[in-house]
């Protein structure tokens, strides 16, 4: 046993306990420096180049940012690769828009083409340019105004509460003293804490704990260590089966709207965007497919 | 670099509230799991230096599969099949939960006490055979050998690796997060999803820093003391009695 420390004592590289700490010490006044020259060099921030319409048309195809994992709004199917759901008919709808053609020759010229995005890489990936709009169940909030323009709202979504069967809730009354699971940096535990309130039960205790991603909710949720997996009612879909249901689903609250997001700088592109949105509610071509889909 | 953004490193330490109480939770969890797995580890670890085949078998298969499988499947596996388990066991109308304390406890102190077993054997077998020889010659038996002749010396040799296991064992809680546990991970992970400011993890990870680097010190001077001659130790005896306290 000794042997071994001896030999590892040697083969040890000569930087000690304490050169370590002088070694941090310095590497720390030199981050808090970097931290100044950074700040001055970052001031002048450039602004991302959107592509213009004239561009999209040159290039041949809209770079459109969808989610890939939303049943009934964007979603891919694994096996064949193809994509579907409402936010992708309104991806073909604005990609005929910027090429003059029906929505249908879009859709059979490919003129839409799709990027996965998440509730992390959306904002980036169109800053970038990498996707020339975002239309993927994204939340138009006063905060993301300032960052980003969005169309006017394409459709409402709300909160949904799933339940085991075996549970027993039944309805929002019998949630006194239970665990409701939510998605973390996600607003629904304020929103079902103001349902509460507003349906009088303010005085209920209930906890909430925050999970790092839905799959994990779900198999939360089915072994039982909570009682409610509340997130949004297009994400939920996803999640329901044989076992589970939805709490009270006439119940709305946590009400949000979905727009298409553009970048600052994207103007005419976003003009063009929020035309078609308004086409498409005004014509009611958004109610057939949210029937056609069975969105929740 | 919105890593060196001022505002943002304001925001983030303005809302170390909950951090701190992560840091609280996570300490207690260690020292929790700690117990559990020297209890465990010293109990396997005698078992496999003892003539027994069955006990000797039972420490194998148990160090071997803790050893070999992630301790993220672990927390997984008891986190999700746990509740239907003690449901079963017990025969309790509906699903029996666990407490994440506890569960983590649990897990984290079976996980390391399998590698405590091991420093513990490495220990024990680094006493030289005479001394149970003698010890049993002298009329003690087994237990007492154990007890008062073999496991003070192998305290000293073991001290800096468990000392390591300790620090393993620190980080390894932060599986926590995964299963909503509150710990410093977790709330660390809620500020970032919540303010989508990255700093949360680098006071996070200072934070852990805290907790760690004493235990590191601890090893660094534990593996100095244990490298020491035998005849510069000015405390060997006074040590072997304080191992008998």
């Amino acid at each position: 046993m000794r042997r071994t420390y001896d030999s590892w004592q040697s083969a040890r590289p000569q930087l000690t306990r304490r050169g370590f700490v002088s070694l941090a010490g310095a590497a720390m006044i030199g981050v808090a420096g970097a931290s100044v020259v950074g700040l001055a060099g970052c001031s002048s921030s450039d602004a991302p180049s959107a592509a213009s319409v004239d561009a999209i048309r040159s290039r041949g195809h809209l770079n459109c940012g969808v989610k890939t994992d939303v049943i009934g709004y964007g979603y891919q199917d694994t096996a064949t690769g193809k994509f579907q759901g409402m936010e992708i008919d309104i991806c073909y709808a604005i990609a005929a828009k910027v090429f003059g053609v029906s929505t249908s020759e879009a859709r059979r010229r490919g003129l839409a083409s799709f990027t996965g995005v998440t509730a992390k890489t959306r904002g980036p990936l169109v800053d970038s340019g990498q996707v020339d709009l975002v239309c993927a169940t994204y939340t138009i909030t006063p905060e993301r105004k300032k960052s980003w323009n969005f169309s006017p709202a394409y459709y409402t979504d709300s909160i949904g509460m799933l339940v085991l069967r075996s549970s027993g809730i039944k309805s929002v009354a019998d949630l006194d003293g239970r665990i409701v699971g939510v998605g973390e940096g996600a607003d629904t535990m304020n929103q079902i804490q103001q349902m509460l309130k507003d349906q009088g039960h303010g005085d209920f205790s209930v906890s909430y704990p925050q999970y790092l991603d839905y799959p994990t909710l779900a198999a939360a949720l089915a072994s039982g260590n909570i009682d409610v997996f509340a997130i949004d009612r297009s994400i939920i879909r996803t999640y329901m089966n044989d076992s589970n249901e939805l709490l009270e689903p006439s119940l709305i609250f946590g009400k949000q709207e979905y727009g298409v997001c553009t970048t600052k700088s994207a103007t005419e592109l976003t003009s063009l965007v929020s035309g078609v949105v308004k086409d498409l509610k005004g014509s009611g071509a958004i109610d057939r497919w949210a029937k056609k889909y069975r969105l929740l | 670099m919105e890593l060196f953004n001022p505002e943002r490193w304001a925001a983030t330490l303005a809302n170390t509230d909950l951090l701190w109480q992560g840091f609280l939770f996570t300490i207690e969890v260690s020292l929790a799991g700690l117990l559990v797995s020297l209890l465990v580890g010293t109990l396997l670890g005698v078992f496999s230096t003892t003539q027994s085949r069955v006990l000797r078998g039972i420490s194998r298969v148990y160090v071997e599969f803790f050893q070999n499988t992630p301790i993220v499947v672990q927390v997984f596996f008891v986190y999700t099949a746990g509740p239907m388990l003690l449901q079963a066991i017990t025969g309790a109308e509906h699903v029996v939960r666990i407490a994440p304390f506890v569960l983590v406890v649990i897990c984290v102190g079976l996980y390391h006490g399998a590698y405590v077993a091991e420093v513990i054997r490495t220990g024990i077998e680094a006493i030289p055979r005479g001394q149970m020889e003698g010890a049993q010659s002298q009329g003690f038996t087994r237990v007492q050998a154990y007890r008062y002749v073999i496991l003070p010396q192998t305290f000293r040799i073991i001290l800096p690796p468990l000392a390591n296991q300790a620090l393993n064992l620190v980080k390894n809680t932060s599986v926590l997060a995964l299963i909503a546990g509150g710990d410093l991970m977790y709330q660390a992970d809620i500020l970032v999803a919540d303010s989508g400011y990255l700093q949360g993890y680098i006071v996070c990870c200072a934070m852990y820093f805290l907790i760690c680097f004493p235990i590191a010190m601890l090893v660094t001077w534990l593996e100095k003391r244990s490298r020491a001659p035998r005849k510069a130790r000015r405390t060997a005896t006074a040590g072997a009695t304080e191992a008998e306290v």
